[in-house]
C-alpha cells in the first residue's frame, strides 16, 4: 500500500544547472532558443542577409511586445545590413558589436542561460553562423505609463509628480532631485521566475554602511519564484513580522524620498511597483506628511499634532466609549449621562455589540468603496449615509451617539499620512473594544501598555521603532515631535546615521535678528 | 549585553522610588508634619544609597548575585541571592496585590481579582522577557506622561483653590518626626533603592551613576515631599490617616468648568503605571539575582519567576492578611537585606573584594 516512501511534493527546485555554451551552428541555435522558450509565438527570428557580405549567415530575435521595434530597425539592422565584414575571418564580431550596431548598451553572450535570459529581459540577440558569441543589444522598452500626478499621498502645494512602474525611470526621478555623486544605487535581481530588479538606493555619506550590508545580505537571501509588489520584499526583509505596525515606510513620492534619503534612511524600488519603500524608520515617522515641509512650520506643527491625536482617537475612542457607558458612567457630567442613556433607551444590544457590529459595517462599505467598479460609487454613498445611518438609528438598531463615535473614529482614521500604520489602528481598535467591553477602562489601559511594551521592543533595521523618545535622542526628539523652522532643523533624523548627522550649520538668519 | 543609558537610569529611579508611594499618605504618624517626616526619610535613606553605591563601586560590572558571591564565597553568597530574591519577590508580590485592590476599589468592583492579577503578571512577564533595555525604554516613555499628568492635577488643585497651608501647621515636635521617619519611611520607599544594585551594572557610563542616582534620588524626594504636602493641606492629618488612598480622594475635589470632575480615575491609570514599573522592576531584579544561580535560560528563568509570583498571590486569602504580613514579616526581612548585610558587606575587606573583581575581570580578558 503505502509502503513506499512518500515522495510528495519535493519543492520547486532551483533553475540552475550547468551553464552550457552557445554553438558554433546557428541552426542549433536557433532550435535551441525556441526549444527553450516553448515555441513561444511572439518570439521573432528574422534572418539577415546583405549583399554586402556574401555568405555571412546572420539572424536577429527578440521578443515581441518588450522591445522597441523601431530601435532594433534602426540601430541593429540598418547598420548591419549597410555594413561589410573586412576580410579575415578573425574577430569581426566583436568589431560589429563595438562599431555598427549603435544601440545603447551591447554586451557579448556567449551561454544558452545568458542568451535565454538577455531576450526575456527585453535585449535583440545578433547570432551568426560559425561564431560561438552572439552580441546582445539592448533595446527593451514596451508599452509604459507615463509619470503622473500621485493618487494618494496628494499634497497641496509642492512637486506634483509620483513614481511610475518602471524603475530605471524611478531611479532617475530620485537622481533629478538628488544630484549627488553620493547617490548610490545596487541592483539586484529577485525572483526565480519574475527576475524582478530591485534596486537599494543610499547616500554614501549619509547612511549607515553597515545597515546598508544588512539589507544588501537580507534581499540577496531571497529565495522565492517571484516579486509582484515592493510589499514582497518589505515582509522579507522586515525585522519582524508578527506585529501590527509596519517597520517600513512607502511612498509615491520621488520628493519624500529624497527626504528619507537625506535623513539617512535607505530607499528601496522594485520594478514594477510605483510606491518606493524606505526603511529605518521609526513609530514617529509615520505622522509626517511630505507637505509638513512645503508648509510654514506653525501650521505644521499643529498639523502633526493633530495627527496624533487623530491616531490615538481612531484606536481608542469606540473603546472608551464602550468602557465609560458600561462600566464607568460616573465620569461623565450627569446632563450627559443622562442624554446617552435616554438615547439608549430602547436600544436591544449592549455597547459592546452595538460599537461592534457598526465598525464592522463600516470597515464593509470601507472595503466595498475600494473594491467595486466606479460606475456604482454614488450607490455606496446612498446606502452608507441614509440607510446605515440614519435609518438605523431611526428603527432604534442603534444609538445616535453611537453612529457619531463610529464615524469620527472612521475618519479620524484617514488622517494618517501613511496607510499602512493606518491599518495597524483599525486592527488594534478591534481588540481594544473586546477588552473595554470585558474590564472596561483597566482593560483598555492594559492593551495600551502591552502596545506600548511591543513597540518599544520593536527595531527597524537596528533603529528603536519608538526613537528619538525612548531612548530619548537630545537633538532629534522635538524635530520629531513638531516642525521646527527649517534653519533650526540641524539633525538629521534617523538615529543611525551617525556618520554624518548635521545636515546645516544650523544658525538663524542673521537678517532676521532683532 | 544590554545597555542602559543615563537618562533611562535618572527616569526609572525615579519612577522606581515614585511607583506606588502615591497610594499611601507616609509618616502620617507625624500628623500635620508628614512632609517634614518624608524629607527626614529621605535623608536617612539617602545613608543608604550611598552605601549602596559604594558596594556598586567595588565591581561595576558585577550583578547583585556576583557581588554577594565576591564578598561572601560562591555558597554562602548564592544563598543569600536567592533568599533576597525571594524577598524581591515577595515585594513584587505585594505590587499585584495593589493592583487588583486598586482595581476592585476604583475600576472594577466585579472583576475577578485573578483575571486582574493574570493580566498585570502578564504585562511584567512581557517586559521581562524582553530584558533590561526594553524595560528602561518602557519607563522612559512612561515618565513625561506621569510627570504632565502630575503636573497638570497640581495646577487644577490650584484653580479650585483647594490648599490650604495652615494645615501644616503646627509644629509636632522634632522626635516624633524622627520616630515617623525612621525607620519606616527610610526603609519604604527610599531604601527599596537596593534593587538597583542589580541594575546599575547595565549602565553605560559607569563614571556617571553615582551622578545619576544621587540627582534622580534628589528629584523623586522633591516629588514626593510636595506631593505628600499637597495631600496634607487638602486633605488635614485626620483626614489623611484614615483613608485608604488619600491621592484619589484629593482629586476627588476637583471640578472644574462643569464637566471635569471624577478624575479619580484618571489617576488611578496613573498609579497603574507607577505600579507596573515597581512591579517590573522588582521582577526584573528578582529573575538577575535568581539567573545567575540557577544557570537556566532567562525566558525560562523569567516565566518560571512570573508562574510563582502569580501563584504565591493566591496564598494570602485576602487584602488584610496581605498587608498584616507585609508589616509583620516583610519589614524585618526589609532590614536584613536593605541594611544588615549591606553593612556587613562594607565591613568586608574592600580590599579583598576589589582585588577578586581585578582577577576576575583579568580572568575574562585572557579568556
Amino acid at each position: 500500500m503505502f509502503s513506499n516512501k512518500e515522495k510528495g511534493p519535493s519543492g520547486p527546485k532551483p533553475d540552475s544547472g550547468k551553464p552550457e555554451p552557445l554553438s558554433t551552428n546557428l541552426g542549433v541555435n536557433i532550435k535551441m532558443l525556441t526549444a527553450k522558450l516553448g515555441e513561444s509565438s511572439d518570439f521573432v527570428i528574422r534572418a539577415l542577409r546583405s549583399d554586402a557580405m556574401p555568405g555571412v549567415e546572420m539572424v536577429i530575435a527578440y521578443i515581441k511586445g518588450i522591445v522597441e521595434e523601431d530601435a532594433i530597425h534602426q540601430n541593429v539592422i540598418n547598420p548591419v545590413m549597410g555594413w561589410s565584414a573586412p576580410p579575415g575571418k578573425s574577430s569581426w564580431i566583436e568589431t560589429l558589436r563595438q562599431r555598427v550596431i549603435t544601440t545603447g548598451s551591447t554586451k557579448q553572450v556567449s551561454m544558452q542561460e545568458e542568451a535565454v535570459n538577455a531576450l526575456l529581459d527585453g535585449q535583440c540577440l545578433i547570432l551568426t553562423n560559425g561564431f560561438r558569441e552572439a552580441i546582445a543589444a539592448d533595446t527593451s522598452g514596451g508599452e509604459q505609463r507615463s509619470v503622473a500626478e500621485p493618487n494618494t499621498q496628494t499634497v497641496i502645494r509642492g512637486p506634483q509628480y509620483s513614481f511610475t512602474e518602471n524603475i530605471a525611470t524611478n531611479i532617475g526621478l530620485l537622481r533629478r532631485i538628488v544630484r549627488s555623486a553620493d547617490f548610490r544605487l545596487r541592483s539586484y535581481t529577485v525572483g526565480r521566475k519574475t527576475r524582478t530588479t530591485v534596486g537599494l538606493v543610499y547616500m554614501n555619506n549619509i547612511t549607515d554602511l553597515h545597515v546598508v550590508k544588512e539589507v544588501e545580505e537580507r534581499i540577496q537571501a531571497i529565495d522565492i519564484d517571484g516579486i509582484l509588489e515592493s510589499n514582497y520584499i518589505e515582509e522579507f526583509i522586515s525585522d519582524q513580522t508578527y506585529t501590527p505596525f509596519p517597520t517600513m515606510m512607502n511612498t509615491e513620492r520621488p520628493d519624500t524620498a529624497a527626504t528619507y534619503l537625506l535623513d539617512g534612511q535607505m530607499i528601496i524600488l522594485v520594478d514594477g511597483t510605483p510606491f518606493a519603500l524606505a526603511g529605518p524608520v521609526t513609530f514617529f515617522h509615520f505622522f509626517r506628511s511630505a507637505e509638513d515641509n512645503y508648509q510654514r512650520f506653525d501650521i505644521s506643527t499643529f498639523l502633526r499634532l493633530l495627527r496624533y491625536g487623530a491616531f490615538l482617537v481612531s484606536m481608542l475612542l469606540p473603546s472608551l466609549f464602550i468602557a465609560i457607558t458600561t462600566f464607568h458612567q460616573e465620569m461623565l457630567p450627569t446632563p450627559l449621562l443622562i442624554s446617552l442613556a435616554s438615547q439608549r433607551e430602547g436600544i436591544p444590544f449592549p455597547a459592546l455589540v452595538e460599537a461592534l457590529l457598526m465598525e464592522l459595517t463600516f470597515e464593509v462599505l470601507r472595503e466595498a468603496g475600494v473594491r467595486m467598479p466606479r460606475a456604482v460609487g454614488p450607490a455606496i454613498s446612498i446606502v452608507g449615509a441614509l440607510v446605515l445611518g440614519q435609518s438605523a438609528v431611526q428603527a432604534g438598531l442603534v444609538s445616535p451617539a453611537m453612529v457619531i463615535v463610529v464615524s469620527f473614529t472612521a475618519i479620524s482614521n484617514f488622517v494618517t499620512p501613511q496607510m499602512s500604520m493606518a491599518s495597524a489602528s483599525r486592527l488594534i481598535r478591534f481588540t481594544l473594544m473586546l477588552l473595554a467591553g470585558m474590564l472596561g477602562i483597566f482593560g483598555i489601559m492594559a492593551g495600551m501598555l502591552f502596545l506600548i511594551i511591543h513597540m518599544t521592543g520593536l527595531r527597524s533595521f537596528g533603529v528603536p521603532y519608538m526613537a528619538p523618545f525612548a531612548p530619548v535622542k537630545r537633538e532629534t526628539w522635538l524635530d520629531m515631535l513638531i516642525r521646527l523652522p527649517w534653519w533650526a532643523r540641524v539633525f538629521r533624523l534617523v538615529a543611525v546615521s551617525s556618520v554624518n548627522p548635521r545636515r546645516q550649520r544650523g544658525h538663524r538668519p542673521r537678517h532676521q535678528k532683532e | 549585553m544590554q545597555r542602559i543609558g543615563t537618562h533611562q537610569l535618572y527616569v526609572g529611579i525615579i519612577m522606581f522610588i515614585l511607583g506606588n508611594t502615591p497610594l499611601y499618605e507616609l509618616g502620617v504618624k507625624a500628623r500635620q508634619n508628614a512632609p517634614l517626616a518624608m524629607l527626614v526619610g529621605s535623608a536617612a535613606g539617602l545613608l543608604l544609597a550611598g552605601m549602596y553605591l559604594w558596594l556598586y563601586r567595588r565591581a561595576p560590572e558585577a550583578g547583585l548575585t556576583e557581588l554577594y558571591r565576591l564578598h561572601f564565597g560562591m555558597w554562602l553568597g548564592s544563598a543569600i541571592a536567592l533568599m533576597h530574591a525571594t524577598e524581591q519577590g515577595y515585594e513584587a508580590m505585594n505590587q499585584i496585590w495593589n493592583y487588583a485592590d486598586l482595581t476592585s476599589l476604583t475600576l472594577l468592583g466585579s472583576a475577578p481579582a485573578w483575571l486582574i492579577k493574570l493580566i498585570a503578571c502578564l504585562l511584567s512577564t512581557y517586559t521581562v522577557i524582553k530584558g533590561v533595555e526594553v524595560l528602561f525604554r518602557v519607563i522612559e516613555l512612561l515618565f513625561p506622561l506621569t510627570l504632565a499628568s502630575y503636573l497638570l492635577i497640581a495646577a487644577m488643585l490650584y484653580l479650585n483653590k483647594l490648599p490650604d497651608w495652615h494645615l501644616l501647621m503646627p509644629f509636632v515636635g522634632f522626635d516624633t518626626i524622627v520616630r515617623a521617619a525612621i525607620p519606616q519611611i527610610m526603609v519604604f520607599p527610599f531604601g527599596q533603592i537596593i534593587t538597583f544594585l542589580a541594575i546599575w551594572q547595565f549602565a553605560n557610563e559607569t563614571c556617571k551613576v553615582t551622578r545619576t542616582t544621587l540627582l534622580a534620588y534628589m528629584t523623586v524626594t522633591v516629588m514626593l515631599v510636595y506631593g505628600n504636602a499637597v495631600i496634607m493641606s487638602v486633605l488635614g492629618p485626620q483626614m489623611s490617616s484614615g483613608t485608604f488612598v488619600p491621592l484619589l480622594e484629593v482629586v476627588q475635589l476637583i471640578q472644574l468648568g462643569g464637566f471635569i470632575e471624577r478624575l479619580d480615575i484618571i489617576v488611578t491609570l496613573l498609579l497603574f503605571f507607577g505600579l507596573y514599573v515597581k512591579l517590573s522592576v522588582l521582577y526584573m531584579a528578582t529573575v538577575l539575582l535568581i539567573q545567575p544561580v540557577l544557570r537556566c535560560s532567562w525566558k525560562a528563568c523569567a516565566w518560571g519567576v512570573g508562574g510563582l509570583l502569580f501563584a504565591a498571590t493566591f496564598v494570602e486569602r485576602n487584602y488584610a492578611v496581605h498587608i498584616w504580613n507585609a508589616v509583620h514579616i516583610l519589614m524585618p526581612y526589609n532590614f536584613v537585606f536593605e541594611m544588615a548585610i549591606p553593612a556587613v558587606m562594607l565591613v568586608i575587606g574592600a580590599r579583598r573584594v576589589a582585588r577578586k573583581a581585578a582577577m576576575n575581570r583579568t580572568a575574562l580578558q585572557t579568556k
